[in-house]
């Protein structure tokens, strides 16, 4: 087991995430397991509801006020990052080896502040860079997925949905971190600005290295970028399987149920 | 293949938007000042109405001009009767200078013309600030110029609130901000616990402060400005001033402070949930950072309107603070013209207080503009 983690990226073990809520308690991550190896994407797929958003947070410690529940085990190249406190999880965790793009990129920027400025400041706060620097690494990023390098001194409101997903995407790559959680990147784009991104992170999955978590309900389209796939139901994962074999023959009753979507998508 | 579709979709863009900045310096100008003219003559517009229905409600619709013909008829019989030659007048004669007597004070004060011609020669006059004299009152220098009385209390009102205010608003502020921060701590259940005793008014905390700090205790004055006489030596007197204004300034801080912070901190809260201020988490930014660029920044501008008019209000000052802290300022003047009919008075603090809130609401468009980038100016939703 400890051998194994060398290759092992991130390991997680029996993570809960506990909601309370009105009616009583919310079991949004109830006891997930899974393994990401480096330069590997997995997607990680389930119905609306069912715990993958919440996933993402609970990696990332991103707690909203009303958690009841938040405990297990995450392993970052074999360290638990769960027992950091809250500085140290920010300075050396937070977009220093983990980075997300949100599930809504339209309003992950702030409105206020010009899009090159929120990219350059990880890079700043994590690299230790002059603004200067930074902003050159960010127009660098821009360059990498495609945002216009006059882009970096407007904001937000001046740019398209598929614009502002590649800004996200810039601002998740610019410290070049081990691990970018991608939350439904591409769920609010029409089909050809999914299918540029999916391609684009593909691109920069084998030119940077970085290994990704991607949570979709969408089979299709994230068929093109796993190398393994993640059933998550209820808040566990119930499947999980190279994504070859997956998608060819899923074994889980609940992935089986939806297995349909996935044979067409195949076959396309 | 992909790089190829990101370049199309780029130059497209680029273009565009050029094309259209170009366009957009071109109007800019006209258009701004097509709004400046419009919102100046709407604003305007409404401080006339504003003004004139003061005017009409401070003569209490012409009634007011009964109150004065009496008070005349009784002062001048009061002065004629004081004179012995003219006690032994015959009752006809006295009758006939009397009369004439009346009708040339009456004329001074202008109550030989009907009331609703007067009321827009006060509404031209207030509007070009043409302050005139009081009818009663007197400033402490013994002037019966308006501009004269105003401008004495003046500073003494403006020294008190704006240092109570300016504390009230950044303390609220910060404590705000900081219990959004701390959601259901106690801290923020204490103010939560402690917001509806703001329903109090501030002359009431004051009460309890004179009562305790300067009855019981006896360690501050019970009210006034400053030490009387005036110490002469500068130092002194700002000294003297300062331990004068140490209770009203907390009566005005512990009277609104739990209200205002528990509304900056609901305030704070609901745009702390933004998807941006969790992005700056998950970025890593320290709380500072994230208070400074991700909640201070986007809120600026509800902030600066908070903050312009919290300025002008100091303008009116309070009426029943300052009598309770025997201060000399706006507030009292304010409560002693309305209970006097001064309408000259009452009129000039209406108008002055018009034009302020007239200006600010102009400026503050403007301020909107360079706060925020996505406001422009006259500009109708793009």
């Amino acid at each position: 087991m400890e051998s194994a983690s060398n290759h092992d990226l991130l390991v997680v073990k029996n993570l809960r995430l506990h909601f309370k809520a009105r009616a009583g308690v919310v079991q949004a991550v109830d006891g997930v397991d899974f393994k990401l190896r480096k330069n590997q994407a997995t997607v990680v797929i389930g119905e609306s509801g069912c715990g993958k958003s919440s996933l993402a947070k609970a990696i990332l410690r991103l707690l909203p006020r009303n958690v009841d529940t938040y405990d297990g085990q995450v392993l970052l190249n074999g360290k638990d990052i769960m027992q950091y406190n809250t500085e140290t999880f920010r300075r050396e965790v937070r977009w220093k080896k983990i980075s997300m793009v949100p599930q809504a990129a339209m309003n992950a920027l702030n409105p206020v502040m010009r899009i090159g400025d929120q990219v350059a400041e990880p890079a700043m706060i994590h690299m230790g860079l002059s603004k200067d620097e930074a902003l050159k690494s960010a127009l660098q990023m821009f360059e990498h997925v495609g945002v216009p390098v006059d882009f970096l001194h407007r904001y937000a409101f001046e740019l398209s949905g598929g614009m502002r997903q590649r800004a996200a995407l810039a601002m998740s790559l610019i410290t070049l971190p081990d691990l970018v959680i991608l939350d439904e990147p591409t769920s609010a784009l029409d089909v050809l600005t999914q299918a540029n991104i999916m391609n684009l992170m593909k691109r920069v999955k084998q030119e940077l290295e970085t290994s990704f978590i991607l949570i979709t309900h969408d089979i299709a389209t994230s068929s093109e970028l796993a190398d393994s796939v993640a059933v998550m139901y209820a808040g566990q994962i119930v499947e999980v399987g190279d994504a070859h074999s997956f998608f060819a023959e899923p074994l889980h009753p609940y992935s089986k149920s939806s297995w349909p979507v996935c044979h067409v998508c195949e076959r396309q | 293949m992909s790089q190829e579709a990101f370049n199309l979709d780029v130059e497209v863009d680029v273009e565009s938007i050029e094309s259209s900045s170009r366009k957009a310096r071109s109007e800019t100008v006209k258009r701004l000042a097509r709004y400046t003219g419009l919102k100046l003559i709407a604003l305007f517009l409404t401080v006339v109405a504003g003004v004139y229905i003061t005017i009409i409600i401070a003569n209490m619709g012409g009634h007011v001009d009964e109150i004065r013909r009496g008070v005349i008829r009784e002062q001048t019989v009061l002065a004629l009767n004081a004179d012995l030659q003219f006690r032994q007048l015959p009752e006809a004669e006295r009758t006939a200078i009397l009369d004439e007597r009346i009708a040339l004070a009456e004329k001074r004060f202008g109550l030989d013309q009907p009331f609703i011609l007067r009321s827009f020669r006060y509404l031209t006059e207030a509007l070009t600030l043409n302050l005139g004299f009081s009818e009663f009152l007197i400033s402490d220098s013994g002037s019966r110029l308006v501009r004269n009385i105003i401008l004495e209390r003046l500073p003494s009102t403006l020294v008190l609130f704006g240092t109570g205010n300016l504390i009230l608003f950044f303390a609220s502020l910060s404590v705000g901000l900081g219990l959004s921060r701390r959601y259901g701590s106690f801290w923020d259940k204490f103010i939560l616990g402690m917001a509806p005793t703001s329903s109090a008014p501030g002359w009431f905390y004051g009460l309890f402060l004179i009562l305790i700090f300067a009855s019981i205790l006896g360690w501050l004055p019970f009210g006034g400005m400053v030490d009387a006489p005036p110490p002469e030596n500068p130092l002194d007197y700002a000294l003297s001033l300062m331990r004068h204004m140490v209770l009203p300034i907390g009566a005005i801080v512990i009277n609104a402070i739990f209200l205002n912070a528990y509304t900056w901190r609901t305030f704070f809260l609901i745009f702390s949930s933004e998807d941006y201020v969790d992005m700056a988490k998950a970025k890593g930014l320290t709380d500072k950072m994230i208070e400074r660029r991700y909640i201070l920044r986007p809120t600026l501008p509800n902030i600066i309107t908070s903050f312009a008019f919290l300025l002008i209000n100091l303008w009116t000052g309070a009426i029943i603070l300052e009598t309770v802290f025997n201060w000399p300022g706006i507030g009292e003047l304010y409560f002693r013209s309305i209970g006097a009919f001064d309408t000259p008075v009452i009129l000039a603090n209406i108008v002055v207080y018009a034009y302020l809130l007239a200006l600010t609401v102009f400026l503050l468009d403007f301020i909107y503009a360079l706060v925020d980038p996505r406001v422009r100016v006259g500009q109708k939703g793009e």
